[in-house]
């Protein structure tokens, strides 16, 4: 701390004696804080443990020690659940203040744990048979309700995304982008379905008030997915006449989600919904320029990206002043 | 020398000095805005979303604009195409300049963007021209070396021009390798040294990076000198890591009539790659210095990857499990050690780490590694795919 810095300050009388002596009396115990460094030990505890059980009894399945293992891992779920139950604060619509960083991992843990015990059920003794949708049926009930029940935005994710596996979708902005751009139409249509799902479980969280702060889970998932499928539909149907109104939705859905991300100074999903519209719109501009296949068109193309983003640029501008104002 | 306006940039300076102050609520609202009155600032620096935008938008617009002049002037393009290159990044640092001075961009993506753009057109023109000139580049290592040199130089003006702290980190990187080029190429025992050298290049560079990281001639340069600490750190261990120093070997020696390279003297490497990333970490907490606790830390995990890499001592699911338990066990420890400060350290947080537009970083850390789910929608469970919803591996 640069106490010079706050005694000119103070002789300039920008800053109040009071302040320079809260000042003085902090420089003098200057704390150190490994926040942020435990958390990261804790999340990486936790990474490695389940990690580790996880092959540990894929490993060693059909031998007498996995029973054991079993039994470790039920244990570690059972102890983490007491643990997280003993420490908790009381449920509450608004946002619950999770009592220590340790907690949230423990849940995490815990949560972890219990998918690879249910794993390891379903895999061995077949205990919802063959019905692979009750499989993972219920671990996303229960790890909803955890996350509801404990408010973790983490557990929240983990259950948004086993929701995904139970429409048949896998969801993580990399996996779709590395094969759901061109992977088969049957998916489009659940992948569009949960993207709106989320984002009508956003919308709803907000309006009614319950557990408002999930909102931007749901959304940050609900957008992305929403926007992919509308994208991936219009490429699978490519060559029929009416592709365009796919990316016509985009510009709809686009709005409405501009609306509200305006309406709740959210950079991040402005930038995000902003982007998304120009990718349609210039897939719209570059596929009739493709059409006209000359030089002209050429030239016209390079003209219009150089163009639209400087346009861009200036509205991104003016947007940043605008949320800054409001 | 540097291009940004520099009264600004102090009063900047003043104002990320306090700001902490703000946020543990020592200091008031009302004042800080006072503070902020008494020393403006005038740069155009937006938020990290914004910055994104207009960094991915300015790409756009070079790319195009770069095809369109090229479109426009083939004929011209065909005939000197080592000069178009030049031209081309003439153009952008010329715009870059434009920029900075009469709109006061300063870090807000537009001017990151044509940073790096004019600094690679420069490099492809410079590769270009020497190569068809055909000036005295008998082997291919006197042109790398020439290659490298050039990078280097032009890289140091732009980071010292523009502050750019990743361009100053490039820089240092270039410089090491124009450093183990030189010393092959022109050392007879050259090979043997490199880590040796590596060590002494990067040392230098920590000591004056960690010396001079408040001295008032400096004070512009202090997030470049952050990330000069960082990146000497890493490269001074790195240098005596023990695959890192295999590996190297076997490049540059391969098989030799005494069978596959061996590190020598490993009396010394082995007990460097262990060592050092706790020598780090012990100085961090020593000194309170975070750059040496993080990159500790992280070291840490390194030299464990290293060892196992070597040895097999547990085979690695019972590695991660132990390591688990005890990182997870210490760290719990830790927090409850210090959950009231002790000798200075705390456990809790000084000030609400969130980025603009109160978005929880955490969340979206665990959103984007927790969730790599298997792949494939039949049979969930069968097959490698045993993590269940999350356990995967890489984080």
């Amino acid at each position: 701390m640069n106490i010079d810095l706050y005694k000119k300050l103070n002789a300039e009388g920008l800053i109040s004696a009071k302040t320079l002596e809260n000042v003085f009396e902090k420089d003098k115990n200057p704390l150190f804080s490994l926040h942020w460094e435990l958390k990261t030990l804790l999340y990486l505890g936790v990474t490695l443990l389940s990690t580790g059980l996880g092959v540990l009894i894929y490993k060693n399945i059909d031998t007498i020690g996995h029973q054991f293992i079993l039994l470790f891992i039920a244990a570690i779920c059972v102890g983490s659940f007491f643990y997280c139950v003993k420490n908790r604060n009381p449920f509450s619509r608004e946002k619950v203040k999770s009592p220590s960083s340790f907690y949230d991992y423990i849940l995490l843990l815990g949560c972890l744990s219990l998918l690879s015990f249910l794993g390891y059920l379903q895999f061995q003794y077949h205990v919802f048979g063959d019905n692979y949708g009750l499989a993972t049926f219920i671990p996303m009930l229960i790890l909803f309700y955890v996350a509801y029940e404990f408010d973790h935005i983490g557990v929240l994710s983990m259950g948004i995304t086993n929701l995904a596996i139970w429409l048949g979708a896998t969801i993580t902005p990399f996996t779709i982008l590395s094969n759901g751009l061109y992977s088969s139409d049957p998916l489009i249509v659940p992948y569009l379905f949960l993207g709106l799902l989320l984002l009508t479980a956003a919308y709803l969280s907000e309006r009614y008030n319950f557990k408002k702060h999930f909102k931007f889970t749901y959304q940050n998932f609900g957008v992305n997915i929403s926007f992919i499928a509308l994208f991936t539909g219009y490429f699978s149907f490519y060559e029929h006449p009416l592709s365009f109104l796919w990316l016509i939705t985009v510009l709809i859905l686009a709005f409405i989600l501009y609306q509200d991300a305006l309406k709740n100074k959210s950079f991040y999903f402005l930038l995000l919904v902003i982007l998304y519209a120009y990718a349609a719109i210039s897939t719209l501009v570059v596929r009739v320029l493709f059409n006209m296949d000359s030089e002209a068109a050429f030239v016209m193309g390079l003209l219009y990206f150089i163009g639209s983003a400087i346009g861009l640029i200036i509205a991104l501008i003016q947007l940043n002043k605008k949320i800054k104002e409001i | 020398m540097i291009i940004y306006n520099k009264t600004w940039l102090t009063n900047l300076d003043i104002q990320d000095q306090i700001r902490p102050s703000l946020a543990a609520g020592e200091l008031t609202k009302e004042e800080f805005k006072n503070i902020e009155k008494a020393y403006p600032v005038g740069f155009y620096s937006p938020n990290i979303f914004v910055r994104s935008g207009l960094f991915l938008l300015t790409c756009v617009i070079a790319l195009f604009g770069g095809c369109l002049l090229t479109y426009l002037a083939w004929d011209l393009v065909t005939a000197h195409s080592g000069a178009w290159v030049l031209f081309l990044g003439l153009i952008s640092y010329i715009a870059l300049e434009v920029i900075v001075k009469t709109k006061h961009h300063f870090r807000s993506g537009t001017d990151d963007a044509l940073i790096w753009i004019s600094g690679g057109l420069f490099c492809v023109a410079f590769t270009w021209l020497t190569f068809t000139m055909d000036w005295d580049f008998r082997t291919t290592m006197n042109t790398t070396i020439s290659m490298v040199a050039f990078t280097f130089i032009l890289s140091l003006f732009l980071a010292i021009r523009f502050a750019d702290s990743l361009m100053s980190l490039f820089c240092f990187l270039t410089a090491l390798l124009l450093a183990v080029l030189l010393a092959i190429d022109h050392l007879s025992f050259g090979k043997e040294i490199l880590p040796f050298l590596v060590m002494l290049l990067s040392a230098l560079v920590y000591y004056f990076s960690w010396s001079k990281s408040s001295h008032l001639k400096f004070i512009h340069y202090q997030h470049c000198l952050r990330f000069l600490q960082t990146g000497s750190l890493l490269t001074l261990y790195l240098a005596g890591n023990y695959y890192v120093v295999q590996e190297l070997g076997n490049e540059l020696y391969g098989y030799t009539t005494i069978g596959p390279y061996k590190v020598p003297y490993p009396i010394f490497f082995w007990p460097w790659t262990i060592m050092v990333p706790f020598i780090y970490t012990g100085l961090g907490l020593y000194k309170k210095n975070v750059i040496l606790l993080r990159t500790g830390l992280i070291l840490i995990a390194i030299a464990a990857v290293t060892f196992k890499n070597y040895y097999h001592v547990l085979p690695i699911e019972s590695t991660l499990v132990l390591i688990g338990l005890i990182t997870l066990g210490g760290s719990y420890w830790a927090i409850r050690y210090l959950k009231t400060p002790k000798k200075g350290f705390t456990s809790e947080e000084l000030s609400e780490d969130t980025i603009p537009g109160g978005i929880n970083v955490e969340s979206l850390i665990i959103a984007t590694t927790q969730l790599d789910t298997p792949s494939g929608t039949e049979n969930r469970f069968g097959g490698g795919d045993f993590g269940g919803g999350g356990s995967s591996s890489n984080f």
